[in-house]
């Protein structure tokens, strides 16, 4: 199968302070993409279009080569989701809310939830409103991974979780995917990602920056770090972000070969983490 | 369907099904136990609001954010419209038939007093959709749209008309000495001599609006974003 | 520099869990960053500090004074950010500023109005209906506002996207650039830490496991990638955490210097970062490390 798990065109939505234009990009099987970008960028809103909550005014969104937003009700059983700050409804025990939702599901492996529980340390006879949004989230965790799903969509699963936790939740999801089953993942905590993404998309103001391998963006992109002395028009035409301050400036380059070239011996030239192309990128586009 | 039921049911029988469960329970009681007072009729009525349930359902689940979860999961927005509706009728059905057991055992001299059973029992049907229509099949699409807000508009709404209705009767008075209340007390005696005419009359506007209303749902709900 | 907060084998016991005999200190000129599982007990800490909480034994001194005198002008001192701040929350932000104001003498309203407009603050929201991560700016300019010396935050880059994360990391640089004063914050993310901490203390159930100056640490800790056999060796004595993957065994040793004569010829050494310092200090260990 050639196609990619995941695919999305030309995907806009425009709300009253915000819009989404024309997303585009693909999840092939058996690979982990993370999503990032600065506060309302659109991730959650993407995120949401995949899961049918909110109707993109165009484009389109294919799941396994068929239409999401028309046949979303059927694909969805092969579609598993972790919500930003999950909510359950009160008064009620885990137990039942894994009863709950297993049952709409064709797929559910009841070992592997008990497992999952125990390693996250969750009892199934507490009551949801008892938890905090950590062990919520660590909850609706063990509840999308106790079934077979193709695509696990995860929407900043691990604020507020621990970075032992992190790593471990990195691990097992990573060794989850194979040819048929891929991975979503958004988060504010690009570092997590520096490991375990396969495939990295950038999303600012409602638009896709790149959506490229990890090894490509580090191949590309970097950091320039310099004196102020340096800055003229020539050379602040050469980056993509700048930010300076009273002791020099730091830059980012979408050409780190030539960036090492041109700056040899003058400026600190070293590859561009995660983080690094989101801060000095800023959040909404300014210049080209 | 049927897990989307199981779902309301485990969900929110604690906060929701069992309360309304005891206090029909309870009303009940009063009923059998003191079927000769007015008190017992008046609760025998209240049954009857049972349709506000599924909406009551729905909004605790906006409230509560978990309305999201639920059009996540696999199925349609339709079903889950179509869920509401279904509840609706099922609770309705089974109070409707627990209501008529009281309003038997309730038949005494004190009760004809306030409410003629007789009249009940033809226009049964009219009592029972009634309820369905007032208070979910007509505010339910307002509510899918607009959540607790377009319930209170929905109300509002209601009422401006009624109030508009009596001040339309004002006005435009009908022909001297036949006043309105007597025209509608010979409209219900013309409905209690011709059961048959009623029940089917009342069946058909049910019908009608019932449909109307789910369609409005439909439509409200699929244009619905989280 | 001196300690600005001096904590003294502290003891709290809460039932289910229980602060053992915890030492930290929090020197000035610096930022000191505390890192540990949810239930750990780094808010339980930072309550006690504020004395929200009483300890069941254990001294802390902040600015040199015993903190159980309870002095209001060492608390004007202090500025502090709890996590999921639930502050009067009907009040909208502005509000809540005049209402912080007259708690702090050096209260600073030009301040507070240029981090209100870094941080986008709305400011006549009521806070309640603010999300995550604009509460946690609020609560942020609220405290950085009134020229405290001691700033205690708990996880407040928590839900932030990396741009606000390094404004307000660079602004608690800015703070420590004046050598009287000093920042205590725990957080999740260890990338943080990485980029402003000089000092990190590990608390794992309610023990420090591990404490001192960033670099230091760095430097005396190393990581050893190899087979099983890494494990029969006299390794076994320096090991602090171990993991086992499909590619064999990643220790976390201790006393880089030294370690290589103990290797075997196959094994990789390398500096663990800080992630790694906490991520084998935080869990439980896997088989027969010491410790």
């Amino acid at each position: 199968m050639n196609e990619p798990l995941l695919e999305l065109c030309g995907v806009s939505k425009r709300f009253k302070t915000f819009s989404l234009e024309n997303v585009s990009f693909s999840l092939p099987g058996g690979m982990f993409m993370g999503l990032i970008g600065p506060n309302g960028a659109g991730k959650t809103t993407l995120v949401k279009a995949i899961l049918g909550l909110v109707r993109p005014d165009a484009g389109e969104i294919r799941f396994q080569g068929r239409d999401l937003m028309q046949e979303g009700a059927a694909l969805r059983q092969r579609i598993a989701y972790v919500p930003d700050e999950p909510k359950y409804t009160t008064g009620v025990r885990l137990r039942t809310l894994k009863d709950v939702y297993a049952g709409f599901f064709l797929t559910w492996n009841e070992a592997r939830w008990e497992g999952l529980m125990t390693d996250f340390g969750l009892d199934p006879a507490k009551k949801s409103n008892t938890l905090s949004l950590g062990q919520r989230t660590r909850f609706a965790l063990t509840l999308a991974m106790s079934r077979d799903a193709e695509l696990l969509v995860l929407d900043e699963p691990t604020t507020g979780l621990d970075p032992v936790f992190r790593r471990e939740l990195l691990q097992r999801l990573s060794s989850t995917l194979d040819e048929r089953r891929s991975i979503l993942f958004s988060t504010h905590i690009t570092s997590d990602l520096e490991v375990s993404a396969d495939l990295v998309t950038l999303i600012r103001d409602g638009e896709v920056v790149f959506s490229q391998p990890q090894d490509v963006i580090r191949e590309t992109w970097g950091v320039v770090k310099g004196g102020i002395d340096l800055l003229d028009a020539d050379v602040k035409a050469l980056f993509v972000g700048l930010r300076t301050s009273a002791c020099g400036f730091e830059a980012l380059t979408n050409d780190l070969e030539g960036a090492r070239g041109r700056f040899n011996g003058h400026a600190l030239v070293d590859r561009a983490t995660l983080e690094d192309i989101l801060v000095l990128m800023g959040r909404r586009k300014t210049n080209a | 369907m049927l897990n989307l039921l199981k779902r309301d049911l485990k969900l929110h029988w604690c906060a929701m099904v069992l309360p309304y469960v005891i206090v029909m329970l309870v009303m009940g009681a009063i009923v059998i136990s003191n079927p000769d007072s007015a008190l017992a009729v008046a609760v025998t009525m209240g049954a009857l609001v049972i349709p506000f349930l599924p909406m009551a359902i729905h909004l605790r689940e906006n409230s509560q954010g978990t309305l999201a979860d639920l059009v996540a999961l696999p199925g349609s927005r339709k079903a889950l419209v179509s869920l509401r509706y279904i509840e609706a009728l099922l609770f309705s059905a089974v109070m409707v038939s627990l209501a008529h057991l009281d309003t038997w055992s309730a038949q005494s001299a004190a009760a004809h007093r306030f409410v003629p059973f007789d009249v009940l029992d033809r226009t049964g049907f009219a009592l029972t959709t009634m309820p369905l229509l007032i208070c979910f099949a007509y505010p339910m699409p307002f509510t899918l749209r607009w959540n607790g807000k377009g319930l209170a508009v929905a109300f509002a709404i209601l009422y401006v008309l009624i109030l508009g209705i009596i001040g339309l009767m004002r006005l435009f008075p009908l022909k001297e000495h036949v006043g309105y209340s007597r025209a509608f007390a010979r409209f219900v005696m013309y409905l209690m001599d011709h059961p048959g005419q009623a029940t089917s009359g009342f069946l058909a506007l049910f019908l009608v609006l019932f449909s109307v209303s789910y369609l409005l749902s439909l439509k409200a709900f699929s244009s619905r974003e989280f | 520099m001196k300690n600005l907060l001096e904590i003294r084998h502290l003891n709290k016991n809460y039932g289910s869990f229980a602060l053992q005999n915890v030492d930290l200190d929090v020197r000035s000129g610096a930022i000191t960053g505390l890192v540990g599982a949810n239930g750990a007990g780094k808010s339980t800490l930072l309550k006690l500090v504020l004395g929200l909480l009483p300890p069941d034994s254990g001294e802390i001194f902040i600015f040199g004074q015993d903190a159980m005198c309870d002095s209001i002008a060492l608390r004007q001192r202090i500025g502090f950010v709890q996590e999921s701040p639930t502050l009067y929350s009907h009040l909208p932000v502005r509000e809540l500023g005049r209402m912080v104001a007259s708690f702090y003498p050096a209260w600073n309203e030009a301040a507070f109005k240029r981090l209100c407009s870094l941080f986008e603050l709305p400011l006549k929201t009521p806070f309640s209906k603010l999300s995550q991560g604009t509460r946690m700016k609020t609560a942020l300019a609220l405290a950085l506002s009134h020229d405290a010396d001691l700033l205690l935050l708990d996880e407040p880059t928590s839900g932030l996207d990396p741009l606000v994360r390094r404004e307000v990391l660079e602004l608690l640089l800015e703070v420590i650039q004046d050598e009287n004063k000093a920042v205590l914050f725990s957080t999740h993310i260890t990338s943080d830490l990485d980029r402003v901490a000089g000092h990190v203390a590990i608390l794992k159930n309610g023990q420090l496991v591990l404490a001192g100056a960033k670099d230091e640490l760095l430097e005396s800790w190393a990581l050893v990638k190899g087979g099983e056999e890494l494990f029969s060796g006299p390794l076994k004595d320096r090991c602090r955490g171990g993991q086992r993957t499909e590619l064999g065994l990643t220790l976390l040793c201790e006393g880089a210097e030294g370690i290589k004569r103990l290797l075997p010829s196959d094994a990789l050494l390398e500096r663990p970062s800080l992630e790694d310092l906490v991520y084998f200090h935080g869990r439980e260990p896997e088989a027969p490390c010491a410790h």
